[in-house]
């Protein structure tokens, strides 16, 4: 009863949306046709989401596309294009035309897939920002033997080989700091790779693995329902949610890793179409509206501009490619 | 302690709690939900190719705005309503609308064929409502201490799980073992297609950017079953004169009580299946459907009929699949962990309303189950009224000539199967499983095993190499429930053999004092 103006409110706005939605189907035929030597952009923009719908991926962008309405004055429509690792998403965008009118939401693996014999190179692209960061972090089970990242060190050395830690899959964003884990701390350790982070982090509380290291805001859900502990953070500083919570860093291990999600145009988009995206972009990230969404999903709303995002790249294919190529020295 | 708690949490909540909960439903906007919800669900389950977690999936880019209860009112409606919508083609055209429907194809099918459309549907829609309603009263009786169940099955459970899952193979080949064990193997190759999920190296992926993730599975069950029927019907319709009863005749609609009773046994079969199942993180309505029907048919006294035509098997396969929901919602509400696919949807769609699935979740939040158990249960009855409702007008549609109907359903599988992906890549893939299928049609080899190879090869691939990873062999042996589910996947490829060479021996034994009572 408490909610129920909020609720008419709310249901209001489904309905705009919805109508909204049909709109968008009814007005492509129309927008297609339109002259495309005007100012750009004339007509329809396309968001490639290369994973599955409904994932954070997927849902951060249909947060962003109508903010990237409001301010480019054209349709965003998202559209999903999954399949090996992003990179039949990576690939497609490869082949388009270099205009502005697609653009596609990337990970990580556009830094990494290059070192796992797949044929994606960063610089078929121009970065045009960077929407959020998903800092990383150690977790044990609650009744794990280590209380603190020394204990799993120390016993690492003692069983070189034998204990064992969860990652979201071979080569993958949270697999690699592993082996940053592993020559920083001078140990040797087994990676059991699941598919995704959430089997991932649910075998390293239900004990079937010793650590998971993975998202801090993945790991949340098992901490705050008291199945898991975190023991160090992969950050330069402590979070402010966590403030009890020690870097890794400040434990002696400089290590630190975040999955990232951005959006790029093919390799050769001119300046000022790459500037009038990156503008709408860092405009509609910085969105109370964005930036809530992300939040609640644990993450950190960035918003970066063109060259801080090319600059961030090149860093973490310095650094994955550095781990990759010492999982594949073993 | 907290443990303890939270294994009592059900019982400890208040009856506030529960009618806090479950007056959710009493808001009229959530009640315009749930319908909303239930006509998107019943549009996609009938589309092949268009599945319950696509649609909840698109949907979710909507409901983010809503208020949570009445956004998951219309998730979770779309997913009741799939599974309902779903039989249709599957019982119809022989074309699964998701793989939770796949055991739906092996008696629903041959039912329509016979002139048997209206009961096959009647009963398939009242198998999948008492599978809800039962996956619901589990989830809202004894949710937590059943989702600690989920947390006993690690690598070494699941794969011991899958063998069990395997041994299916033999069900479902209807008799034609050698032939059945042929196509399950094909079916396990498919799966070893992409990379390996230990190494990440690239196996037969021939240099198809796609066949990176392996091949994909929807494309292939659309096109080993329904592409397949559809050009058989094209080749043979001339020859096909034995067919006596159209398939648009409805025939007898409503079971006589004699079949209602013999309905019980396999709907307890199929609803303690999906139950187990359900609970089981990853594994979902698909696996579990055919296990339950092939649990049905070794328990049943006309074994013979399934997969022919028997109501008992597909009662108990409709059941067993969507009793696996309660279950699902279940590990995913309680643990975090997806219970299936359109789950890891939903907690994408839930982390944005800042409400996070986990061991959390319901001590802080206590009256959120019964919410969903109300939404659940509004979802499920309106569900089967309409169902029953809008069936006569279903079939309908199959009175249009046949070339316009192949034409119409080779449309619908080939937009499908686009959609899903946005992929000519997957389309093709279907195709050439339509032309596979075809050949395995005619040569007589069943197509159910394929489909479980295919689903079920990748999980016993990377569990077990998980297991080998981590603890070794001896992980096995330490498991209790992976050995019994080794011991139950022996007795079940065992069993059946023994017991027909018994049967055999007690013949002759039969014979001979026949004959020896002949003899003066």
């Amino acid at each position: 009863m408490k909610i129920s103006l909020r609720n008419s409110l709310k249901s209001a706005k489904f309905v705009a949306v919805a109508a909204l939605g049909a709109l968008v189907a009814t007005g492509c035929a129309a927008g297609a046709s339109e002259d495309e030597a005007g100012d750009f952009p004339s007509k329809d923009i396309r968001l490639v989401v290369p994973w599955e719908a409904g994932g954070s991926g997927d849902l951060s962008a249909r947060t962003l596309a109508p903010k990237l309405e409001e301010e480019l004055g054209v349709n965003v429509i998202v559209e999903n294009r999954p399949g090996a690792n992003g990179s039949v998403g990576y690939n497609w965008m490869t082949e388009q035309e270099p205009d502005g009118y697609n653009m596609v939401m990337v990970g990580a693996e556009i830094v990494t897939l290059q070192y796992l014999d797949y044929e994606i190179d960063p610089a078929d692209y121009e970065f045009l920002s960077q929407l959020l960061a998903g800092p990383g972090g150690i977790a044990v089970r609650a009744d794990s033997p280590y209380e603190t990242l020394d204990d799993l060190i120390q016993d690492a050395k003692e069983r070189p080989g034998e204990v064992t830690y969860s990652s979201p899959g071979v080569g993958s964003v949270w697999d690699n700091p592993a082996q940053g884990l592993q020559e920083l701390a001078d140990i040797e350790l087994i990676n059991v790779p699941f598919d995704g982070s959430a089997p991932s982090i649910a075998a390293a509380a239900a004990g079937d693995v010793d650590f998971s290291i993975d998202a801090v805001g993945s790991q949340k859900a098992q901490v705050d329902g008291g199945e898991m502990r975190y023991l160090a953070l992969l950050t330069e500083e402590r979070l402010e949610d966590l403030p009890d919570v020690p870097t890794a860093k400040e434990l002696g291990i400089d290590l630190q890793n975040a999955s990232f999600t951005g959006l790029v145009v093919p390799d050769g988009t001119p300046e000022d179409v790459v500037n009038t995206l990156a503008d709408a972009i860092q405009t509609a990230a910085q969105s109370d509206e964005f930036k809530e969404t992300i939040e609640a999903s644990n993450l950190i709303p960035k918003g970066t501009s063109p060259e801080e995002f090319s600059e961030f790249i090149k860093q973490e294919d310095e650094r994955h490619g550095a781990w990759i190529k010492l999982a594949q020295g073993e | 302690m907290t443990h303890f708690l939270e294994m009592l949490g059900p019982s400890l909540v208040t009856a506030n709690a529960v009618l806090d909960g479950f007056s959710i439903i009493l808001q009229l906007d959530t009640l315009l939900y749930i319908g909303l919800g239930m006509l998107v669900g019943m549009l996609v389950g009938a589309f092949p190719g268009v599945t319950a977690t696509m649609a909840v999936a698109l949907a979710a880019g909507f409901t983010m705005t809503m208020e949570p209860m009445q956004g998951l009112a219309v998730l979770l409606t779309i997913y009741v309503a799939a599974q309902f919508g779903d039989r249709v083609p599957a019982i119809l055209i022989n074309t699964p609308g998701t793989p939770a429907s796949i055991s739906t194809t092996f008696d629903g099918y041959p039912l329509a064929r016979q002139g048997k459309a209206g009961l096959a549907m009647t009963v398939s829609a009242f198998g999948s409502a008492v599978g809800m309603l039962v996956g619901i009263v589990l989830l809202a009786v004894i949710a937590i201490p059943l989702a600690r169940f989920a947390r006993e099955f690690g690598p070494p459970e699941l794969f011991a799980l899958v063998v069990f899952g395997l041994t299916m193979m033999i069900g479902v080949s209807s008799g034609r073992i050698i032939k059945g064990l042929i196509a399950g193997c094909f079916g396990l190759f498919l799966a070893t297609v992409g990379r390996d999920p230990v190494s990440g190296d690239a196996r037969f992926t021939m240099d198809i950017l796609e066949l990176n993730s392996g091949v994909p599975f929807i494309p292939v069950i659309i096109g080993l079953f329904g592409v397949a029927e559809v050009l058989n019907q094209m080749l043979t319709h001339n020859k096909n004169i034995t067919q006596t009863k159209p398939i648009s005749q409805l025939g007898q609609w409503w079971p006589d009580k004699k079949t209602s009773k013999s309905l019980i046994k396999p709907t307890a079969v199929g609803a303690a299946t999906g139950s187990v199942i359900g609970l089981v993180p990853a594994v979902g309505g698909d696996i579990s459907g055919i296990i339950g029907w092939d649990n049905a048919r070794r328990v049943s006294k006309e074994k013979e009929k399934f997969g022919k035509g028997s109501l008992e098997g597909l009662m108990a396969g409709d059941t067993s699949t969507t009793t696996t929901l309660g279950g699902s919602v279940t590990t995913t509400m309680a643990l975090g962990i997806p219970g299936d696919s359109v789950m890891a949807v939903l907690i994408g769609s839930m982390m944005i309303w800042g409400i996070q699935p986990g061991p959390a979740l319901f001590s802080s939040n206590p009256s959120m189950v019964y919410s969903l158990v109300a939404i659940l249960t509004v979802a499920t009855l309106l569900s089967l009224a309409v169902s029953l409702l809008r069936m006569k007008s279903m079939v309908k549609l199959l009175e249009l000539n046949q070339a316009y109907l192949w034409i119409i359903i080779l449309v619908f599988c080939m937009v499908g199967t686009y959609s899903i992906n946005n992929s000519v890549f997957d389309v093709v893939v279907m195709l050439l499983m339509g032309i596979i299928g075809l050949v395995m049609l005619r040569l007589d080899f069943p197509a159910g095993p394929t489909v479980l190879g295919l689903i079920l090869g990748p999980l016993a691939e990377a569990n077990l190499r998980r297991t080998l990873i981590g603890g070794g062999w001896e992980s096995f042996l330490s498991s209790p429930i992976a050995m019994i589910l080794f011991i139950i996947s022996a007795a079940a490829l065992l069993f059946p053999p023994l017991r027909e060479m018994s049967r055999r021996r007690k013949a002759e034994v039969g014979e001979k004092g026949k004959f020896s009572a002949n003899v003066p």
